[in-house]
């Protein structure tokens, strides 16, 4: 192996390890090794209704939207759903979400497609 | 036996190492790929970034100037990801096929952020420094490989750069330290709070949700989920302290210069992945035949 070669790889070796060190075990958030697995820990359960022209309800169900099981679902992630129906939809929602995160279980009203305490 | 990631550090990594564990860690990670593409492909993942989705939205808000904006842009990626997928495990421009995957992943990564689909990526980008991992497991070697001196003597000759052999047992280490530090702090996941709510998220959406992902055994539901809570959560606090110290030990035993040892530490990460499984079967297969390639990939070998 040439010695440019060597030198090369011993750098981007040692660049990978601090990189490694900081996003693992000082940092834990950045993209690429943090390995946050349950860190953050976050569930929305959605209870939506939309108005329709006709007056009665239709129910909104966020996993039809969704690509799949999403297992860290934050208040601002509820109110980026509703901020969908809402500006792409062009959805009137009402009801409520019930958020489960590291403060506990609590629930927030939603009208007209806005998150409200 | 010496240690071969400490032989490879002493000589700057200008080492040579047999070329089997990175034909089958090719053949691991490609598998893995192709099964999440298959799996992703039956929910629709080619319209995923279609004008009005729920998931072009979150992703143009969050990357405002990202190449998935397009979506000529992003059917073009897709159909370059199945072929560099199947030009990997069919060894047709490997390194090229698991540059291109790396690529696709960093983006997967901008819509669809899960920690299996970065180890994927990383994957990806180790064997596309491999010049090794296509000189043994590849079609036109079929016939040799069905030889028993032929495929001897191919086996025994062909060796391939330590480096990325070396870079791999750091990844996994890293990972499951990482992860396993990260758990360690958590006073919820210690206590089992955590899986006792991720159980039970899992649970109640299992039927609002659009496509098959998992199922919950029922002995798992009654024992584990439905059960009152103080009770789940010293059950799942079992768990969580297996889990903890199950991937602060594995590396130290994959890492080990002594075969049986490696074996029972294989064994035990192949479990441990089991156990995860179980808790999102289609979801978590690739992740787990892809961390199965990575141990084989750092098997023991004399440098």
């Amino acid at each position: 192996m040439s010695s440019a070669l060597t030198i090369t790889t011993c750098v981007v070796t040692a660049g990978l390890l601090v990189r490694m060190v900081i996003a693992g075990f000082i940092t834990r958030s950045d993209v690429v090794f943090s390995w946050p697995m349950f860190s953050d820990p976050s569930y929305c359960y959605f209870e939506l209704t939309a108005e329709t022209p006709t007056g009665s309800g239709k129910k909104i169900n966020f996993w039809d939207y969704a690509i799949s099981m999403d297992l860290s679902l934050t208040e601002a992630g509820a109110q980026r759903f509703l901020d969908y129906l809402r500006e792409v939809k062009s959805m009137h929602v009402h009801g409520r979400v019930i958020i489960d995160d590291a403060r506990g279980s609590y629930e927030m009203r939603v009208i007209d497609g806005y998150l409200v305490d | 036996m010496g240690i071969w990631w400490i032989d490879a550090v002493s000589t700057a990594f200008d080492m040579r190492v047999p070329a089997l564990p990175s034909n089958l860690f090719r053949i691991g990670v490609a598998v893995a790929v192709l099964w999440k593409f298959t799996s992703e492909q039956f929910c629709g993942a080619w319209h995923y970034l279609d004008e009005g989705s729920y998931v072009r939205f979150c992703y143009v808000n969050a990357h405002p100037r990202g190449p998935f904006r397009s979506v000529t842009f992003y059917r073009v990626a897709y159909v370059a990801k199945w072929v560099a997928a199947a030009g990997l495990f069919l060894d047709i421009g490997p390194q090229i096929c698991a540059l291109v995957l790396a690529g696709w992943f960093a983006l997967e990564i901008g819509y669809d952020w899960k920690y299996h689909t970065v180890f994927l990526m990383l994957a990806c980008a180790i064997l596309s420094v491999d010049g090794g991992s296509g000189s043994i497991l590849r079609p036109d070697r079929l016939l040799c490989l069905l030889d028993t001196d032929c495929r001897h003597n191919l086996v025994s000759t062909a060796t391939t750069w330590v480096w990325p052999k070396w870079i791999t047992l750091v990844v996994v280490t890293q990972m499951y330290w990482a992860s396993a530090y990260t758990k360690v702090r958590l006073a919820q996941f210690r206590s089992g709070t955590t899986l006792v709510k991720l159980s039970r998220s899992l649970y109640l959406n299992r039927p609002l949700l659009r496509h098959w992902e998992y199922h919950l055994p029922k002995m798992m539901v009654n024992y584990l989920i439905l059960a009152p809570a103080d009770v789940c959560r010293r059950r799942w606090a079992v768990v969580a302290w297996a889990t903890i110290v199950g991937e602060a030990v594995l590396p130290i035993g994959l890492a080990t210069p002594v075969l049986p040892i490696y074996y029972a530490a294989f064994i035990f990460g192949a479990i441990m992945h089991t156990g995860f499984t179980a808790m999102h079967q289609r979801k978590l297969p690739p992740f787990g035949i892809a961390c199965l390639a990575a141990y084989l990939m750092i098997i023991p070998v004399r440098g």
